[in-house]
């Protein structure tokens, strides 16, 4: 019965994608590099790490078998299986740091919106303050301080985009806080965690799946960007931004190193901007 | 007879959406002559507003006219280039809006935004322009026009952007005045010196109106003829007094009995609602439209081929679209309307209210303020209110908009804390109380019903959970079953099906969600229901079965309820007692009868009059306000209607507050005036007694 009702809301929910022609291929594109990460074991040719034969191009047959399809890198690794595997890095880590900016800002912004006044000058403030910095010193800054490693890039990516969330929460609680279902709660003695987590949160989904999509989008291009200055996972990890960083001395002459990373992460946001561009549509419509 | 300013021939309107072509508009005809005013009225959804956008030709992309023909002046609109459109519209043709403040560009100065009419579409030089605009505020009756033409929009009152409205669209000498809801945003006693002006107007400028509306009571005052709609059909078209007093078509007949007429309370004449609701537009039922809903619906004749409409008379002005009109006669049927209502006797007292006052401080960030420093403010939205309910009694409390009435709502639901004074409840003061620390059983006690609809129920969760959720809150039970039980019981008792319990609220339509809104305020069997504004949002038909259901309930229940409204023919059929609100001031208070008969407080005597009455035999006494409802943050010294009294004796009003005159039947009223003299008016309605209204020729005249 549970599971009959779980499958009909997945059901739902993409019949509601396919009203939308570009949520579709925005959806398609992200299930192509989630099919991906999951299968990496299988699909990829190669090792992602072990060095087999340097600086070949594309298309160039392995001596011992097999074919280097997108070519190697200067460390002879296989640049296909380099992204293959590179997808898994991506695709845990950008969710993962996206959801815990989630967790901080929504809770900020409720508490921000709901309660108003002091508490919600004081955060604002703060937020106002993180804001006012270039997002890349910010991260440099952190990275620096607190070194490079999967789990701070989480901490800086939330440190950074949580007061963008406070902001998008805040202005939708600020007006779902007026609803007469929001008052019909307080009459009946609701606490203000209730009021907060049941009858004004979920109906601030709508936007906030939107944002979320585009804003996994930016981080996927901040763990690229935090690759590319050699602040992303340590060295031997396959890693999108590492991969354009090591090819960018060679790029007039070996293009073909920093070409397909840079491909990939493109695909990417570009499948997740669409997505949320899509779900922004079908959710005017009605 | 001079060529007509506008025919409408056998218009049809389709709107093509994904689940394909849907009819809005089918089969309309109209012919209207200079000077005339033409009311349509009918619930939404009916195609009102279709016909007046297909008449500008702006009907929204996705919506086509498929069959017919518009002619103004001769010309066919619906084939002319958008640049000839552009010259007819706003020159030939002007539409005003209901929402006034939307209808206005708020960064612009308003005197710009009427020249500009003239500029565009007459070439005019600017400071004849000007001028002309100047000359045309002070036609619609607004003080201080200069001024008014150096304002931006925000600066003046919603009743002074409805007069710029029309001005705007008189600017420019139209042929044609397209009038959507003009009134329905604002309030009562302001809405009364719009309709006097439109009424006015059509003899000063002769122009031709379409006055759209779903107030019966309007129409009566401003037109001459008139179309009633229902599902984009109209149903019945002629003169007003043939259709008031003579309607042939049943849906005619059932929207006068879902109107409180100010001659009936609910115990003489109960209200008597439609049943079912409105079909939607791609599940019209074959034959009539209104078939499943009419009490004369004879299977084999009502649901055969779709009907024509038929004149009554030889000229031809009276139609109706209904095939049985011959064998029904609908002013037979009046008298025996529905069961009566059983007068409840009174119990004891479940809420006393003594001098309870809200002041809120706003901090005031101006550089003057800040110069004196004086840096807040006080909003007195509650003076000092002192009224008490009883059990199974309704109380009503009246009033403007910014008068007071849900701030006092909000202090006794234990949103905002009091001031000062006490409200107690059950004998327990509550008023210092905020809800979270009541006790679940002081909670329960008291539940709200809320005015919007649309925005009562938590979109994201089923009606059962949100009903279950009241259920466990308020203790009345914890086993799952019996909670389950009482959740289909609630349902029940506002009469929705089982099944509704597990549906989302987009699902419903507004007066289903309403009910379930009542359901929940009912869920913990309380002493004291306030309402606020329950049926302001709803349609005429649903509005009277939802006040039904209510009322039936708090009978059963033997519940005491508080009844916020701004609508006295509501009101006056629904309550025991009224408290008249006026700036957070009661300025009159007694029964129904005693408020609603001599002696009036000047301010009552202005709210009963503006009442929109929808009975051609009622007569009545025209009191219009000047002016607006002051600010709460600056309320006038002395009585605080001083600034708007039409019966002001003289400087005492602006010094001293007015004293409280009691009767010795519990009739107060606040005013300088002696009580006397305040005796000694006419009653605002001079109405014949209630007869069978064939023998009207035997007209007794009694008084309110």
């Amino acid at each position: 019965m549970k599971n009959a009702s779980i499958f009909l809301k997945v059901f739902s929910g993409i019949a509601l994608i396919r009203e939308s022609r570009v949520a579709m291929v925005g959806a398609i594109i992200c299930l192509f590099w989630l099919f991906v990460a999951v299968f990496a074991s299988v699909l990829a040719p190669y090792d992602p790490v072990s060095t087999i034969l340097p600086m070949q191009g594309p298309m160039t047959d392995n001596p011992a078998g097999g074919t280097f399809w997108l070519g190697t890198d200067l460390l002879g690794r296989d640049i296909l299986s380099r992204i293959i595997y590179g997808t898994q890095t991506v695709l845990l880590y950008a969710p993962l740091a996206t959801f815990c900016a989630y967790l901080v800002g929504i809770v900020m912004g409720l508490v921000g919106g709901y309660y108003g006044g002091k508490v919600d000058t004081a955060l604002s403030f703060i937020s106002n303050v993180i804001l006012s910095f270039p997002v890349l010193v910010l991260y440099i800054l952190i990275i620096a301080t607190i070194g490079a490693s999967g789990v701070n890039i989480i901490l800086a990516v939330t440190f950074a985009s949580a007061p963008g969330i406070f902001r998008i929460v805040r202005g939708l609680t600020m007006d779902l806080r007026n609803r007469e279902y929001v008052s019909a709660a307080q009459t009946r003695g609701e606490n203000a965690l209730w009021v907060m987590f049941v009858e004004i949160l979920p109906n601030a989904r709508g936007p906030l799946i939107v944002d979320a999509c585009l804003r996994m989008g930016y981080v996927i291009i901040t763990i690229g960007v935090l690759g590319f200055l050699g602040m992303g996972l340590p060295p031997p990890t396959p890693d999108w931004g590492g991969m354009i960083s090591e090819a960018r001395k060679l790029f007039l002459v070996f293009p073909h190193m920093a070409v397909f990373p840079c491909i990939a992460i493109s695909s990417l946001v570009l499948g997740l901007n669409l997505l949320s561009d899509g779900l922004r549509e079908i959710s005017l419509r009605d | 007879m001079a060529q007509p300013i506008l025919e409408i021939e056998r218009l049809s309107i389709s709107y093509f959406t994904r689940a394909g072509e849907i009819p809005a508009v089918i089969d309309f005809n109209m012919t209207l002559h200079e000077g005339e005013c033409i009311g349509l009225v009918g619930e939404s959804g009916c195609g009102k507003s279709t016909v007046a956008m297909a008449i500008m030709q702006y009907l929204s992309g996705n919506a086509r006219v498929v069959q017919g023909s518009i002619r103004f002046k001769g010309r066919e609109l619906t084939q002319l280039s958008p640049r000839e459109l552009r010259k007819i519209r706003g020159n030939d043709i002007a539409m005003i809006y209901q929402e006034p403040m939307a209808s206005l560009n708020p960064s612009m100065l308003i005197g710009h935004q009427l020249a500009e009419v003239l500029i565009c579409h007459k070439k005019m030089p600017k400071s004849e322009a000007y001028s002309q605009s100047l000359r045309m505020l002070a036609d619609v009756n607004l003080p201080d026009p200069a001024r008014v033409m150096d304002s931006y929009p925000h600066q003046i009152s919603g009743g002074q952007q409805q007069r710029v409205v029309i001005a705007m669209a008189l600017l420019t000498g139209p042929a044609l005045l397209l009038l959507d809801e003009p009134t329905t945003a604002l309030d009562v006693t302001v809405e009364a010196g719009i309709v006097e002006l439109i009424d006015e107007l059509a003899d000063k400028f002769n122009t031709a109106m379409i006055y759209i509306s779903h107030n019966l009571g309007l129409i009566l005052k401003t037109c001459s003829r008139v179309n009633v709609m229902y599902s984009g059909q109209v149903v019945e078209v002629g003169e007003v007094e043939d259709v008031f007093d003579r309607m042939k078509h049943p849906y005619t007949k059932g929207l006068f009995d879902c109107i409180p007429l100010p001659t009936a309370d609910k115990y003489a004449r109960p209200l008597k609602p439609i049943k079912g609701q409105l079909p939607l537009p791609n599940e019209r039922p074959f034959g009539c439209f209104f078939g499943p809903r009419c009490d004369h619906f004879r299977k084999g004749v009502c649901d055969q081929a779709s009907l024509p409409i038929e004149t009554l008379d030889q000229q031809g002005q009276h139609a109706v679209r209904c095939i049985r009109h011959e064998e029904i006669d609908l002013l037979a049927t009046d008298l025996s309307v529905g069961e009566t209502v059983e007068k409840m006797p009174i119990g004891e007292e479940v809420l006393s209210v003594e001098s309870l006052q809200k002041y809120y401080q706003v901090e005031d960030s101006s550089l003057t303020s800040l110069l004196k420093g004086e840096d807040k403010k006080q909003v007195k939205a509650n003076e000092s209110l002192s009224f008490n309910a009883h059990t199974a009694e309704t109380v009503a409390i009246v009033g403007e908009s910014g008068c007071g009435k849900s701030t006092l709502a909000k202090v006794l639901m234990g949103i905002e804390t009091a001031s000062s004074g006490q409200a107690l409840l059950n004998g327990e003061d509550i008023a210092h109380t905020h809800v979270t620390k009541r006790r679940s059983d002081q909670t329960s006690a008291m539940q709200m019903v809320f005015q919007n609809p649309f925005d009562t129920l938590n979109p994201s969760l089923t009606i059962g959970s949100q009903l279950a959720r009241v259920i466990r809150k308020f203790g009345v039970s914890h086993n799952e079953d019996e909670i389950q039980t009482k959740v289909l019981e609630l349902l029940d008792l506002v009469k929705l099906p089982a099944d509704f319990a597990k549906r989302k609220p987009r699902q419903l339509s507004g007066g289903q969600k309403q009910r379930v809104g009542i359901a929940r305020a009912f869920a913990g069997n309380p002493s004291l229901v306030i309402a606020d504004e329950p049926v302001s949002a709803l349609d005429v038909s649903v509005g009277a079965a939802v006040t039904r259901l209510l009322m039936n309930i708090q009978k059963s229940q033997n519940t005491s309820l508080v009844f916020i409204s701004h609508d006295l023919s509501l009101v006056r059929y629904l309550a025991d007692r009224v408290v008249v609100i006026y700036l957070g001031n009661i300025v009159e208070q007694g029964t129904t009868e005693q408020v609603f008969s001599p002696p009036y407080h000047p301010y009552t005597e202005a709210l009963i009059s503006a009442i929109s009455v929808a009975d051609t035999s009622v007569k009545k006494k025209r009191v219009v306000l000047e002016g607006d409802i002051p600010s709460a943050m600056n309320p006038p010294s002395g009585c605080p209607f001083n600034t708007r009294c039409p019966r002001k004796v003289g400087a005492i009003c602006e010094q001293e507050k007015p004293p409280v005159i009691r009767s010795e039947s519990g009739h107060s009223i606040a005013c300088h005036i002696p009580i006397e003299t305040l005796s000694d008016v006419d009653p605002v309605f001079t109405v014949p007694k209630l007869v069978p209204l064939h023998e009207k020729e035997l007209e007794v005249v009694e008084s309110f």
